[in-house]
């Protein structure tokens, strides 16, 4: 899952980046309003994290820049004025959710998790395909009853799929969400990871778990129908 | 202060409404002042009438005596006098001449009378002398009203002493006139001043109707502002008024903008403070190895900062409270408490009086609501009921949920004032403290119990709307 955070104390900004990483986010940091806007705009972030004191644009008026822009994202506002006119300042803006500083950085996870869950139509942390099993917040993959151990980058792209299930997602689709603006979109990683995952979920091809569709991409298949 | 509000609202009474004040003087006016007017006129009328009629009986007496002569100490009068009235029986113009017997200079006997009538004019004949007349001292008169012939006449006496060889001869001649001309004239005159009067009361009470409404407009339309913006419907005074009011307006306009902004300004300062004391917090709690105690600190610090900069930012300590519609501040946190639990399946149902205004600051009630539906979103299971209730009186607003409800010794501790903000927990706790703070600071009440409809926990707020 690939986020933006748009938070300008810089200390927070690693901190949180540093969190986020850990619990597999792919993570690109703005520092101003401006940036968060133009990375906003320019790339398909699975959610945003927003703090409302930014400058040069604050948070409350990139929100309301982004969905004018059609940006659909979910996002999440962090604030430090926890009255509800801000609360609700900031919902009616645009934003999903909001968060008010100080929090656990557990709680951020558990918030963006939900609200991503939220914007693909899924309820609940467990998400089912088949034998297959993925819960998002305690990031455990499970095919039956055996936990198959996935690196961070494998992670990232099995939730991913099975986020979409049944959907054809390209390459540099695939990329974009699953890591941040530095990565190189050129490189055949994703081949070799989508290669590494078919190894470790589906090794004897038993379920044709990933399809490969030539030219366009790959599907995770829907084996509840 | 306290003495001096209660000193001014008890003048206020005193003196009541503007519109009272010009409606007591006009009735004062018209109603007092005018018809003492007519009284005066119709006096004055009337004296007048009664000198004009004095001076005619003294005209009539010179012109009696200029006739009369004694000779041989007798009296000769004419056969007919020049005024006609005098030799018309019953004419209602009469003259008497009696015949004196006392006085300094009389010392003419009694006996040298035969009677004490000397004369009198055709016009007496038929009648009773009156009984009664007045004696003047000679030379002197007297003029009065006396009954006679069952009627009140004016009489005129004049006493007058003819000089003789042989002695004085005293004499007082009386005209007497029925007064029925001069009543008809007054009556005449009363009823005429009567009626232009009441026509003038009439015409006059119009008028000042008319002024009144004329005066009274801009301060109806003043009045009318006002209450829009303490019903918050407008947010400064916008119509144009006379020069006295335009410039109470223009500087109410300039207060109301001033606080505005301030207000603003203030809240920004604060809402800066929080940025910049709550981000330090936050980097700290992010930083993974934060041990539990440091992790409890920053959980106290924060609420503390959250509790006072909530304190410091209600406006309820302001003497002048704009209104704020109740509705669309619902309308807004059931949007937002919409999106923050959209997984949890709540229904929130409103039943609101649309027209329903919190006398206070829009913040303020966000915060009150936004505090009690989060509560109830975080306690209940499915259902939420947000009544809002208003009168002339008081509005009360009504949150139930269907949770496990709420103790009755966790009510009180939570209502319990003065409780230290660093003794709040999470949930309930720092939320309810904050209405409960707020919520005094208006004057309002808090009742926790239990919702008969849904089981759970039932948040009563009641504020006075005057």
């Amino acid at each position: 899952m690939r986020l933006l955070l748009v938070e300008d104390d810089p200390r927070l900004q690693i901190n949180l980046k540093q969190h986020l990483t850990q619990v597999n986010y792919s993570v690109d940091t703005a520092d101003d309003g401006e940036i968060g806007l133009f990375y906003g705009c320019e790339h398909d972030y699975d959610a945003a994290v927003i703090d409302v004191g930014l400058p040069k644009i604050d948070g409350i008026a990139l929100i309301k820049m982004l969905r004018d822009k059609n940006v659909n994202f979910p996002i999440l506002i962090l604030t430090a004025r926890d009255s509800w006119q801000d609360k609700v300042a900031g919902l009616d803006a645009g934003a999903d959710d909001y968060l008010t500083k100080p929090f656990h950085p557990e709680e951020l996870n558990a918030r963006l998790n939900a609200l991503i869950r939220r914007s693909v139509g899924k309820a609940s942390a467990d998400i089912r395909n088949g034998p297959y099993s993925i819960n998002t917040t305690t990031l455990e993959v499970r095919k039956g009853d055996h936990v198959i151990s996935l690196s961070a980058s494998e992670y990232r792209l099995f939730e991913y799929l099975m986020l979409h299930i049944d959907e054809v997602k390209s390459k540099t689709v695939l990329t974009e969400h699953i890591y941040d603006q530095d990565f190189d979109l050129d490189s055949n990683v994703i081949e070799v990871f989508i290669r590494r995952l078919r190894k470790k979920l589906d090794p004897e091809n038993e379920f044709s778990l990933i399809e490969t569709l030539r030219g366009q991409g790959y599907r995770l298949r829907n084996l509840e129908v | 202060m306290k003495a001096e509000l209660g000193h001014s609202a008890k003048s206020v009474k005193k003196l009541s409404s503007l519109k009272t004040r010009l409606i007591s003087s006009t009735l004062l006016l018209t109603l007092i002042f005018l018809p003492l007017v007519g009284v005066g006129l119709n006096d004055a009328f009337r004296k007048q009438i009664e000198t004009a009629a004095e001076s005619e009986l003294n005209a009539y007496v010179y012109s009696i005596l200029a006739v009369a002569e004694v000779e041989d100490m007798q009296l000769q009068m004419p056969e007919a006098l020049l005024e006609d009235r005098f030799n018309l029986i019953q004419s209602g113009l009469y003259a008497l001449i009696m015949f004196d017997d006392n006085g300094s200079k009389r010392d003419v006997k009694r006996e040298e009378f035969d009677s004490p009538l000397g004369w009198q004019s055709n016009s007496l004949l038929g009648l009773d002398i009156p009984l009664t007349l007045p004696r003047p001292e000679a030379g002197g008169h007297s003029f009065r009203r006396q009954l006679f012939d069952g009627r009140d006449h004016l009489i005129y006496s004049f006493s007058a002493v003819f000089e003789q060889p042989d002695g004085y001869f005293p004499l007082t001649l009386h005209i007497i006139k029925d007064q029925r001309d001069m009543q008809r004239q007054i009556k005449v005159f009363r009823q005429e001043l009567w009626t232009w009067l009441l026509l003038l009361m009439g015409f006059l009470a119009l008028v000042q109707f008319s002024w009144l409404i004329w005066i009274l407009r801009p301060l109806k339309s003043f009045e009318t502002e006002l209450a829009a913006i303490q019903g918050g419907t407008a947010t400064q005074l916008s119509g144009s008024y006379p020069a006295e009011l335009q410039s109470v307006s223009s500087q109410l306009n300039q207060l109301l903008a001033t606080e505005r902004n301030q207000r603003k300004r203030y809240r920004n300062a604060l809402s800066d403070l929080a940025h910049s004391l709550k981000t330090p917090l936050a980097v700290i709690q992010s930083q993974s190895d934060l041990n539990s105690g440091l992790q409890e600190q920053i959980s106290t610090i924060d609420n503390i900062i959250s509790h006072q900069l909530s304190r410091a930012q209600s406006a309820a300590g302001l003497a002048w409270h704009l209104g704020t519609k109740v509705s669309p501040v619902v309308e807004k946190l059931r949007r937002s408490l919409a999106k923050i639990y959209a997984d949890n399946a709540l229904s929130i149902s409103v039943t609101i009086d649309d027209q329903a205004v919190f006398k206070g600051d829009e913040m303020d009630l966000t915060e009150l609501l936004g505090n009690l539906l989060d509560n109830a979103c975080k306690a209940a299971r499915t259902q939420i009921l947000l009544t809002v209730l208003s009168d002339d009186k008081k509005l009360d607003i009504v949150v139930e949920d269907d949770g496990d409800g709420i103790t009755q010794s966790r009510a009180d501790q939570l209502m319990q004032r003065g409780v230290r903000a660093d003794s709040y927990d999470q949930g309930h706790g720092v939320g309810l403290a904050i209405v409960s703070d707020m919520v005094d600071s208006y004057g309002g009440e808090v009742v926790i119990g239990q919702s008969e409809k849904l089981g759970g926990a039932r948040f009563m707020l009641s504020f006075k709307q005057s």
